[in-house]
């Protein structure tokens, strides 16, 4: 009898099971204020009710009372809701104080609540107003809150009120755009969790597994394991295409055309920087749209959707033109962030713009071509707000449907459109999407296109929230052990001996059994002791002691220094303990699987195509710390084993940090790893997705943006040479990259300098003195750190430009993508390599955006003292240079630019 | 049949009524399916779908009137050019 090994679980499994973790998390910690009400007076029904059999009923008489209390009552409650008229302005604001629920035992709750808030006034979110009913209930059973039928009230949150408590800020109070309708009903305010597109990419998923094996949907599952097979499929694209009058394309992207249009299924088109990938997309609508095809193009970056936009309506001014494929629909909750020419295309669920820009060119039209139409449309006055029936009809037309993941799908033509209702879907920049990301909206259409660059940047990966999707591949005492085995791995050896810390598990004696035998097995030097409260009957100066909830504070008093705390996951409300004590959750082993797996991921491929090794990728070897060891398993007598567990965190990385381009074809060669669980994810069989999916696919090879002296180096560190090559010949000569050194001063601040900001504002004042500057440049300033860029927008608007015709903006490296400029500014702040300057993909993100001119702002000697070391050690001992990415890429910058000045 | 140029407010007319005006013109000039009115009103071919749709809410509204299989403007449509322009449609 043959015996057939297990085979894994489909993708769609790890898929449904991190999104279900990921919503579990948001509804676990809402965001909760208390509304302090008045000391309660005589007989006024607001003492604290007693938990009685009868008090549901009781507390609904009372929430009725409270709604129409007399106004005595009222005038003392609406006291708290301050009217904010400081300025002068009557604007229906109001401030009221609040009271967060800090839980009492969450380090850093107070920072994430600020976040939380600053999020939520920057992008001009809400918060619901809540009754004490309605508080009770988002504590206690959220989800049943979150699916109410009749929502709490919402108000706009304009900004907030913080202090100082000891050493931590708090906020206490919240200015909102009005205040509530019922101000005695009001007990608390909260952030409400967002699950939309999270039960979004639940509901495609539904909707995928659901659907026939013959359905338009039935590519999508075999891209997540649901099907061995894929339908019928043509073998080869198409090579080539007829271009369009007037349409310039090269050969590469003729090609990348070719497949996008020819596909059934799914075309995946390699687009490097510069490569004309707008144009391509460009080119694919119009094609598509001509054939009478419904097309979504989606973009997880405004910058990249506005361009498409931008590059379907630049024949606006052609008044002969009203087309489907120049009409495109961009749709976004506000418009502010949008492109001035994208904006003329906005429309949201309530207002749009659209219509006035459509109305524009019908007008246009019609004074054009109908006879005496100019005369009647000059009797129009200037006021009148009705909409045209031309205008109208062809505003209906929406067969180009612009916008972001979230952004398209919060409009109710997409979001309620059945599954397959739209031909094509085409996503630029879907290096940065994961495959539940890409769900959400592929579910949509029956054929994708999809544009990307794997050596771009990837996938954003918050390691602490992806640790939450590992909650059932490993048993909280499982993860405990990991997560001790995950503190001791980052300590150095002399350090770890001298650990001071206390595990909070249900059952101490198996997890102390359990973190010995995890030790051991890793491999770990110089461990401390390791034991239950009783092994320790006196006093110890370190070590690991594993007790129970209720022994905590006789742990504690057993080191004779202060201990950290780790608790076991569930365990959490049984504890309390300070703040300060606890191990953090991105101290913990799954977000430390996930953060190390990451970068690993990404950069370790690389190291052989540059030769050179990264100290970030060195990190890889502390993973096995992290992960469960057999001996760990058995000692805690779960019936499990280490290859499963490692194959099922391998295949929830796939599902949470990988990008959908990655999945369908750039899954790095296996050989690139030499750890787990990288070896795992890498050996998914991606041939054999290959074959079951078969893509048509498409390098675009040239890139038009860039002088051939800024696109050299990108081209050979990050392409091996294959792609970013030059499409055209440059004559100019007023182009290329200079290294300009700015000494950084001691106590400098590691993520802002005042040096570097103060030589980029001189650099601006030259620009902006020059008498015949050049014709609309535009230059971009460029650092890695937000307060370094806060601190660069606010020099750029002390900058007087004049009647220059030139444009300045700031941008941060992780948001630049999609973006160029005419001269970039790069500002490095730090003079010391960082782990987190090591990711390749940034860097040539970095290094791409320039179309004439490059400038490096910072302590550049430093940078070329360090690579000139680290290379002459790697020479002595016949091996690849151990150094960062950006010592290698300002010495090879150096090389080829001449000395610093 | 051109209207007499005015910036009186009293002869000031709605968008709506000047592009209505506009699409009652170029049927009127002739009998029409959507190409025809798509190439007379100088929009591009693949927006002959808007055109259709547009065509058959005039229709609904009986400005309107179907003839076989092109289309001419009905008695209500005349009507409407008459009072929009303050003389006989041609």
């Amino acid at each position: 009898m043959i015996a057939f090994p297990d085979l894994p679980d489909p993708l769609s499994h790890h898929i449904r099971r991190s999104l279900e973790a990921r919503i579990e998390r948001l509804l676990s910690r809402p965001v909760v204020a208390i509304v302090p009400r008045p000391e309660p007076s005589r007989g006024d029904g607001e003492r604290e009710r007693p938990a009685t059999p009868g008090s549901a009923i009781f507390d609904a008489l009372c929430d009725e009372a409270a709604r129409h209390a007399p106004r005595g009552a009222m005038d003392e409650n609406a006291a708290i809701w301050k009217t904010e008229d400081s300025d002068g302005d009557e604007d229906g604001s109001v401030h009221v104080s609040v009271k967060f629920d800090y839980g009492g035992t969450d380090r850093g709750r107070e920072k994430e609540i600020i976040e939380e808030l600053q999020a939520v006034v920057r992008d001009e979110g809400q918060v619901v107003l809540l009754t004490a009913e309605h508080a009770k209930m988002l504590r206690e059973h959220p989800r049943a809150f979150v699916e109410l039928d009749a929502r709490p009230e919402a108000v706009q949150l304009l900004r907030f009120e913080k202090q100082w408590h000891g050493s931590v800020e708090r906020v206490v109070g919240l200015e909102l755009a009005q205040g509530p309708r019922n101000p005695a009903s009001i007990a608390a305010i909260a952030v409400v969790p967002n699950l939309v597109q999270l039960e979004r990419q639940l509901d495609a998923l539904d909707a995928i597994e659901r659907s026939g094996v013959d359905g338009p949907l039935a590519p999508l599952r075999a891209l997540i394991g649901l099907e061995a097979e894929m339908p019928e499929a043509a073998e080869r694209a198409p090579s080539d295409i007829t271009p369009a009058e007037g349409e310039l394309l090269d050969e590469h992207q003729r090609s990348c055309v070719a497949a996008a249009i020819g596909t059934d299924h799914f075309a995946v088109v390699h687009g490097p920087p510069g490569a004309g990938k707008t144009t391509v997309i460009g080119s694919i609508i119009r094609r598509l749209v001509d054939r009478g095809e419904r097309v979504l193009v989606v973009s997880p970056t405004h910058v990249a959707i506005d361009n498409v936009v931008e590059k379907l309506t630049e024949l606006e001014d052609r008044a002969d033109d009203v087309h489907p494929a120049t009409l495109p629909v961009r749709f976004a909750t506000r418009p502010n962030r949008l492109s001035p020419r994208a904006q003329m295309y906005w429309s949201s669920r309530t207002s749009q713009t659209r219509e006035h820009a459509i109305e524009r060119r019908v007008e246009a039209i019609l004074r054009a071509n109908v006879h005496g139409a100019s005369e009647l449309f000059d009797r129009v006055p200037d006021d009148d707000t009705t909409t045209g029936a031309l205008t109208k009809a062809l505003a209906e037309q929406q067969a180009v449907i612009c916008g972001t993941p979230i952004g398209i799908l919060s409009h109710d033509s997409v979001a309620n459109a059945a599954p397959g209702t739209f031909d094509t879907l085409i996503i630029d920049e879907v290096s940065k999407l994961t495959v539940p990301e890409f769900l959400g909206v592929a579910v949509k259409a029956r054929r994708w296109v999809l544009v990307g660059d794997p050596q771009q940047l990837p996938p954003f990966c918050d390691a602490e929230e992806c640790a939450w999707t590992l909650r059932d591949v490993m048993p909280p005492e499982l993860e405990l052990v990991c997560s001790v085995g995950a503190v001791l791995e980052r300590k150095k050896p002399h350090q770890r001996q001298q650990t001071r810390l206390v595990v909070v598990s249900r059952s101490p004696d198996a997890v102390a059994d359990a973190i010995l035998g995890h030790a051991n097995e890793s491999a770990m030097d110089g461990m401390p002791c390791i034991g239950t409260l009783r092994d320790a009957p006196h006093r110890i100066s370190s070590g690991v002691l594993v007790c129970k909830p209720d022994e905590v504070d006789s742990a504690l008093e057993r080191f004779t220094d202060d201990a950290g705390v780790l608790i076991e996951i569930g365990l959490e409300s049984k504890v309390a303990i300070s703040d300060d004590r606890l191990v953090d959750g991105v101290s913990r082993a799954g977000a430390r699987i996930f953060e190390t797996s990451f970068n690993t991921y990404h950069a370790q491929p690389w190291e052989a195509i540059a030769r050179q090794k990264l100290s970030l990728v060195r990190f890889r070897k502390g993973l096995a710390k992290c992960l469960p060891t057999q001996n760990a398993i058995d000692k805690l007598g779960l019936d499990m084993t280490r290859p499963h567990i490692v194959q099922d965190i391998a295949d929830r990385l796939l599902a949470n940090s990988v990008s959908v381009y990655d999945l369908l074809l750039g899954l790095p060669d296996v050989a690139h790893f030499d750890a787990t669980p990288m070896v795992e994810l890498a050996s998914r069989t991606p041939q054999e997705l290959c074959r079951r999916v078969r893509p048509f696919t498409g390098v675009l090879k040239k890139q038009y943006r860039m002088h051939s002296s800024l696109s050299r180096l990108p081209r050979r560190l990050f392409y091996g040479g294959e792609a970013l090559l030059d499409g055209r010949t440059d004559e100019d000569v007023f182009a290329g990259v200079r290294l300009i050194q700015v000494d950084r001063p001691d106590g400098t601040p590691h993520e802002s300098n005042e040096a570097e900001v103060e030589a980029i504002s001189r650099l601006l004042e030259q620009v902006s003195s020059l008498q015949k500057p050049d014709e609309g440049a535009k230059i971009m300033v460029l650092t890695a750190y937000r307060e370094q860029e806060r601190m660069i927008a606010r020099a750029i608007e002390n900058l007087e430009l004049g009647s220059a015709p030139i444009t300045v903006e700031s941008c941060t490296l992780d948001s630049c993508q999609g973006r160029e400029a005419d001269y970039v500014l790069l500002s490095l702040v730090r003079n010391k390599p960082t782990p987190f300057f090591d990711n390749p993909k940034r860097w040539n993100v970095a290094l791409t955006r320039a179309k004439r001119g490059l400038f490096i702002v910072g302590d550049i000697d430093a940078y070329l003292k360090d690579a000139q070391k680290r290379k002459s050690d790697a020479k002595c001992r016949g091996e690849w240079p151990l150094m960062s990415l950006l010592s290698r890429v300002i010495a090879d910058l150096h090389a080829h630019s001449g000395e610093p000045r | 049949m051109m209207p007499d140029h005015n910036d009186d407010r009293d002869n000031a007319m709605t968008r709506a009524d000047a592009e209505e005006w506009c699409m009652l013109e170029c049927i009127n000039r002739e009998d029409s399916g959507a190409a025809d009115v798509a190439k007379r009103l100088g929009v591009a071919k693949a927006s002959e779908q808007a055109i259709e749709h547009l065509l058959e809410r005039l229709l609904d509204q009986g400005l309107l009137e179907r003839d076989g299989i092109s289309i001419r403007v009905g008695t209500t449509g005349t009507e409407r050019l008459q009072s929009l322009l303050g003389q006989p449609s041609a």
